[in-house]
């Protein structure tokens, strides 16, 4: 053997270590032998011998226990090409004048150092950070493969190589056949072959095509499965397969083995080691709603992750409950892609988000639950039905805890009621009607669009009642009043309009299409903003009084909003502003009936037969026509709407989770938003308010005019007034005027009478229509909500 | 306008039904009978009854309060000629009402059944009258009306309440003025009973904003039903008129979504001031208005529905007035209905009671039913009893079944009127130094209201206008003359 002299130092390499996994290799490679041979072996072929066969069998065994540590050796060498700078897996290359046998018990061999030696790398490689704690974890427990097992078990056969002189290149190649660490060691192998797989492909597909395509198939997915949970997820795919993917790889190399035993258990093992972090996070999540997830590698993603939420107030906003956490669609656990899967995502995504409400109610950074350390390995948890066991226990657990927190600390029931109090009006008509009672006046007025100093003295006077409130009426305490922008035609109507687009088909069909057709996320944008410039316009409308702008706000406080939510104290409003305009016109009836009632030129007996049917008592029937009216749909949509929908809400006390006290809640009030009487009919019933409040002012403005229709109370209350003001007023009474005037009136209230009956008459037939069609669809249980009021106004028509 | 609310209580009947009236609304509100919340004793020795302090009832309509809310004093003022009936109800309220409210007439004992001697005590006495309620008044914030107690039979309820309601209605033409009015029965105790009931039903009509209207007759067959006792006195009759008047006024002191004020109920019951007598039903007597006795308990155990209630509301033996009118005309309908019930129980109930029933043409033809609540201290009160579930039902109706009262109260009037019989008591009095000119005006005024009740039955009753015409100025001239007659009423019958 003849060495060559080539230049061999060892030196460190800093300078790219920074950027480099913590195991990487630190020092330069040694000078390899495809490119630069030390020495020159012993040509093979003088010992091709039968003699000294003995003697090549251990040259080659030499150089296989290098190979088998990926090294090379004499015989078996890197192939030229190799160059270990370049991340590259080497072939190792037989001598040419090996002995043929020799050379095929070689090749067995040879295969296993390149396993070693990719393994090797890969190792190396996965102990850098950014792929997260099940990878590093991975590595890790590669490592102690290697330097527990692997290197030893390569040491005994040097050991047997060295001591025993009858030790064969049959002997090496039957131990490493009969071992199980070589069965490891590639199962190891194809392991990380299989996630380098997976690195690869995600690093050659666009992310950007692939999140928008998943976003579209989740689109997809959920208008075509309406299931009542709604999962927020996040679909972007993870640049670095971590954390759950590479758990499920592992999970389908158990299943691909299954039969092996031993290799099962081995992985099985392997499988539980490296999810021993992913299990913590879970265990974190499920029992203390606390998200430690460095690396990105849960199933949950937390959008406020970098947010400072100790001084931000958004901790507190209530939109922050539905899109801070969400479900992360990539590396989902295999049980999760099950048809059930969604269902035991959203008890994941709620149990963590649960604790935080009271992590964050309690003020506590723990929660003293005893865990108990129930989750014990993950191989256990992800067979049978166990998972499904683990997730329904804590999301119970969580929900109890809650409920609790609601019911008892909160009083949540105690809040619902004053809601439905302080918005409705239950037990607290007396509250509204005074309330009207006071403000009449500037109620009635038109609205000016410069209402800030109206808008300040109701609020002062809606302020001063609050001192009549038990203090525990948290709703009444917080709530403001105010002017809005928009009347309350403006703002019901957008709402109409909307349901109505829902209930066609068609126009449904045509945006959602183009929707789910968009080829990408920019299209997407410009599709939606598009359609949200083309929100129906409000229609032209007359000048209404300060009564249709009149609303009520309530900042629902932490943690209340997260089942009283925005969204929900929209619909308290809008509907709060229905029955207000009910009350208002009733309000303004009763306030009427006292003038054409009580008032002695209304009163007085002296009017002919003509003036008395056509004027007065006509004036007087119809105001009892539209007194009944307003009462009535007043007093069916309380009692047969809100209260129907509020009973259920008040009963969900028996709600077993925060999710079914949400749904009820929210699913009441769309029921009420949806009554006919709030939607369909509702631009029919401000027609009928419009024509209420001119008759209203009509009557009040009567007295003058009935006072020169009579000649005896003309000179009592008019002829007076004249002369006191006026000295050329007009000569006294006139019958010609009079008459005029009697007919002008007559026709007048004849229209409004007319007008009325027929706005009334439209409002029962729609009625009638929304009634029957929905006929069809009707519960058992008797759901024939507007039964009441058809029944009510089947014969108003007079 | 949910508004105090004045109670003026005026002669014998007037005071007695008050008595039962404040008896059951103090059961209801949770007071003791000298006004003393019984909620604020059990609350020093239960510290944790927090929830109890909240009231949920409305109690300033009827009551004042003291600074702590311990003691409730009615807003009521009671009104006789002589003391006995005022001091039994004085006896029975230990200090519950206010001294400074009560007035007896010092001269006299009694106004002797005579309207006149009644009606000029109110005159004589007027300002004092007027005094006290501005006094009362003083105490409001928002002051929203009165309601009268009276009998119509009597001298002081009558004459006394008739002078009574000219001044209010004078003095306070803005204020909301109703009367619960009792019309004596078919066998009349008093000779000149029919004289009372002419004179003010004169002033019912002219100066009341809503009358309901009992009638001895019908409170008599119903004390027997409720009480089934031989030996019922006018306590057991006046409980049924409590109850009816709880019932009326539940909405106000039990605030639900609507009806918290007199002016809403009764505005929706009474289209135009002509047709302002409004006759009540209620049933069933529960152990919630009336005292049992042990045998009438089995009786109502039958578990109502509210359907039930609101159908047999119509049954002319659940009215309390008598009515020999059949199949009355119905202006306008409202029905009060207390206790635990299934909605669409009530929207059956409509439907059922719209068929039945006759609306005049003109009519609106709903039935309005406002879902009262029970008072909790009342629930409090019979959480041992085994009929948890107690519905009842109140229905005021605006209806031609008045025409029955009015007509008797005129027959009678005619027949001794005829003869000029009894008149000798009235000559002394003020309105009738000129004769009997009193006595044609008020039989005209009531005939005026008959004849009305009558007309609005017609489909003429508001003319042919209702039907659209294009024509309508010529048509119109047309009708001129045709309504001439129709006023002097004498086509209609």
């Amino acid at each position: 053997m003849e060495v060559v002299q080539i230049e061999d130092h060892v030196q460190l390499n800093l300078n790219d270590s920074l950027d480099t996994p913590i195991l990487s290799k630190l020092v330069n490679y040694e000078p390899l032998s495809n490119t630069n041979l030390k020495f020159k072996s012993f040509p093979l072929s003088e010992l091709s011998s039968t003699e000294s066969f003995r003697d090549q069998e251990s040259l080659v065994i030499k150089d296989l226990l290098n190979v088998l540590l990926g090294l090379d050796g004499a015989y078996i060498r890197y192939n030229n090409s190799f160059n270990p700078v370049n991340d590259h897996i080497p072939d190792f290359r037989i001598a040419k004048k090996m002995d043929s046998t020799l050379k095929a018990l070689c090749n067995k061999v040879v295969k296993l150092g390149r396993q070693y030696f990719f393994v090797c790398r890969y190792m190396e490689r996965l102990s850098d950070l950014s792929f997260g704690m099940v990878l590093q974890r991975l590595s890790f427990e590669i490592r102690q493969f290697i330097r527990l097992y692997y290197l030893r078990f390569v040491n005994s056969l040097e050991k047997e190589f060295i001591e025993n002189l009858n030790f064969s290149i049959r002997d090496l190649v039957q131990k490493i056949k009969d071992s199980e660490i070589v069965k490891q060691l590639e199962l190891f192998y194809l392991i990380c072959l299989k996630i380098d797989n997976e690195m690869n492909l995600r690093n050659n597909i666009d992310l950007m095509e692939q999140d928008f395509n998943n976003f579209i198939n989740d689109l997809k997915d959920e208008t075509q499965y309406k299931s009542d949970i709604l999962l927020a997820t996040d679909s972007s795919i993870l640049p670095i397969p971590r954390g759950g993917i590479i758990l499920k790889i592992v999970q389908e190399f158990i299943e691909d083995n299954l039969g092996d035993k031993s290799s099962v258990t081995f992985l099985k093992n392997l499988l539980n080691s490296i999810s021993v972090n992913y299990c913590d996070m879970l265990q974190q999540w499920m029992t203390q709603g606390e998200l430690i997830d460095p690396y990105n590698e849960f199933m949950i993603c937390d959008a406020m992750k970098n947010a400072d939420l100790k001084t931000n107030y958004l901790k507190y906003d209530d939109r922050l409950w539905f899109t801070r956490y969400r479900i992360r669609k990539d590396g989902l656990l295999k049980k999760f892609e099950l048809k059930d899967g969604n269902v035991l995502l959203f008890k994941v995504l709620m149990t963590g988000k649960l604790l935080n409400i009271l992590r964050t109610s309690l003020n506590m950074s723990k929660l003293p639950i005893d865990s108990n350390n129930d989750l014990t390995d993950f191989v256990q948890l992800t067979e049978g039905t166990n998972l499904e066991l683990y997730i329904n226990k804590w999301y119970e657990n969580a929900n109890r805890l809650c409920l609790q927190l609601y019911f008892e600390s909160y009083d949540l029931e105690l809040f619902l009621n004053c809601l439905q109090r302080e918005y409705f009006g239950y037990q607290n008509g007396n509250g509204i009607s005074i309330f009207l009672q006071r403000n009449i006046i500037d109620l009635s007025r038109h609205y000016s669009k410069n209402h800030k100093g109206l808008e300040r003295k109701l609020s002062q006077y809606f302020e001063s009642q609050k001192q009549f409130v038990p203090s525990d009426n948290l709703v009444s305490q917080r709530m403001t009043l105010q002017l809005d922008k928009n009347s309350f035609q403006q703002v019901i109507l957008q709402y109409v309009q909307q349901d109505n687009i829902l209930n066609d088909k068609n126009p449904l069909q045509d945006s959602s299409d183009k929707i789910l057709h968009a080829p990408n996320f920019e299209n997407l944008r410009s599709i939606l903003l598009n359609e949200a410039s083309h929100l129906p316009k409000s229609s032209k409308e007359s000048r209404k009084s300060n009564i249709h702008y009149l609303q009520f706000n309530l900042n629902v406080p932490y943690p209340l909003n997260i089942i009283i939510s925005r969204i929900c104290i929209d619909q308290y409003q809008i509907i709060s502003r229905y029955i207000h305009l009910l009350q208002y016109h009733g309000k303004l009836l009763d306030d009427t009936w006292f003038e054409i009632n009580k008032h002695k030129i209304w009163r007085y007996k002296g009017y002919n037969s003509n003036i008395n049917r056509t004027i007065i008592k006509r004036c007087r029937i119809l105001h009892n026509k539209m007194n009944n009216f307003v009462k009535v749909v007043l007093e069916y949509f309380t009692q047969n709407v809100i209260d129907k929908e509020i009973t259920k809400i008040i009963n969900s006390n028996k709600a077993t989770t925060i999710n079914d006290l949400q749904n009820v809640l929210q699913e009441s009030l769309t029921n009420i938003m949806t009554n006919c009487c709030l939607s369909q009919l509702i631009e029919i019933q401000l027609q009928l308010f419009e024509i209420i409040h001119k008759f209203s002012k009509f009557i009040i403005s009567m007295r003058q005019k009935l006072c020169r229709l009579n000649p005896t109370i003309y000179e009592h209350y008019l002829s007076r007034s004249y002369e006191e003001n006026n000295n050329n007023a007009q000569d006294g009474y006139n019958e010609e005027e009079a008459l005029l005037l009697t007919s002008n009136i007559g026709a007048y209230i004849e229209q409004v009478y007319f007008g009325f009956d027929q706005h009334v008459e439209a409002f029962i037939e729609g009625l009638t229509h929304y009634y029957n069609s929905r006929t069809e669809v009707r519960d058992s249980a008797g759901n024939d909500n507007s039964g009441r009021l058809i029944n009510s106004l089947r014969m108003l028509k007079g | 306008m949910t508004g105090e609310i004045i109670t003026l209580q005026i002669g014998q009947c007037g005071n007695h039904v008050g008595k039962q009236f404040w008896s059951q609304l103090a059961d209801e509100h949770g007071l003791n009978r000298s006004g003393e919340s019984t909620q604020a004793t059990t609350n020093t020795t239960d510290n944790n009854a927090k929830t109890n302090i909240a009231r949920d009832d409305f109690t300033t309509p009827f009551f004042k309060e003291n600074n702590n809310s311990t003691r409730y004093t009615p807003r009521a003022i009671m009104i006789d000629m002589e003391p006995s009936a005022i001091f039994d109800v004085q006896n029975h309220f230990p200090g519950f009402f206010d001294d400074r409210n009560t007035w007896i007439s010092q001269g006299e004992l009694g106004a002797g059944n005579t309207w006149a001697k009644g009606y000029d005590c109110g005159t004589t006495n007027e300002d004092t009258f007027l005094n006290m309620i501005d006094k009362e008044i003083d105490s409001t914030e928002n002051f929203e009306g009165f309601q009268i107690i009276h009998s119509v039979a009597g001298g002081t309820g009558s004459g006394l309440g008739s002078s009574l309601l000219e001044a209010i209605s004078e003095r306070y033409p803005k204020k909301f003025l109703s009367t619960y009015s009792v019309f004596p029965g078919k066998e009349s105790e008093v000779v000149v009973q029919p004289y009372n009931t002419i004179l003010t039903l004169r002033r019912l009509a002219e100066n009341s904003d809503a009358a309901i209207i009992f009638d001895n007759n019908a409170l008599l067959d119903l004390t027997g039903k409720v009480f089934r006792d031989p030996k019922t006195d006018y306590d057991h009759t006046n409980q049924l008129i409590a109850a009816t008047m709880s019932s009326i006024t539940n909405s106000i002191r039990f605030p639900s979504y609507m009806y918290c004020s007199m002016p809403s109920i009764f505005s929706t019951l009474v289209p135009s001031p002509d047709l302002q007598f409004l006759s009540p039903s209620f049933t069933p007597f529960t152990s919630d208005y009336v005292t049992q006795t042990q045998t009438h308990h089995n009786t109502y155990k039958r578990n109502n529905t509210a359907y039930d209630v609101l159908l047999d509301l119509l049954d002319p033996s659940n009215s309390l007035i008598s009515s020999h009118v059949n199949n009355p005309t119905y202006f306008n309908v409202f029905n009060t209905i207390i206790g635990n019930v299934d909605r669409n129980d009530i929207t059956r109930a409509i439907g059922k009671i719209q068929q039945r029933i006759n609306f005049a043409p003109w009519a609106s033809n709903i039935v309005h039913v406002n879902v009262g609540r029970r008072s909790p201290y009342l629930i409090e009160k019979k959480t041992n009893n085994t009929c948890t579930n107690e519905i009842n039902g109140m229905m005021l109706a605006s209806s031609t079944q008045i025409l029955s009262v009015l007509d008797r109260a005129c027959k009678t009037f005619d027949k001794i009127f005829a003869k000029k019989a009894f008149l000798k008591t009235f000559e002394d009095g003020n309105l009738f130094k000129n004769g009997q000119d009193e006595f044609i005006a008020s039989r005209e005024v009531v005939q005026n209201v008959i004849d009305e009740y009558l007309a609005a039955t017609g489909e003429d009753y508001l003319d042919e206008v209702l039907i659209p015409d294009e024509n309508m100025f010529g048509d119109y001239n047309d009708t001129v003359g045709h309504k001439n007659i129709d006023d002097e009423g004498d086509n209609i019958m």
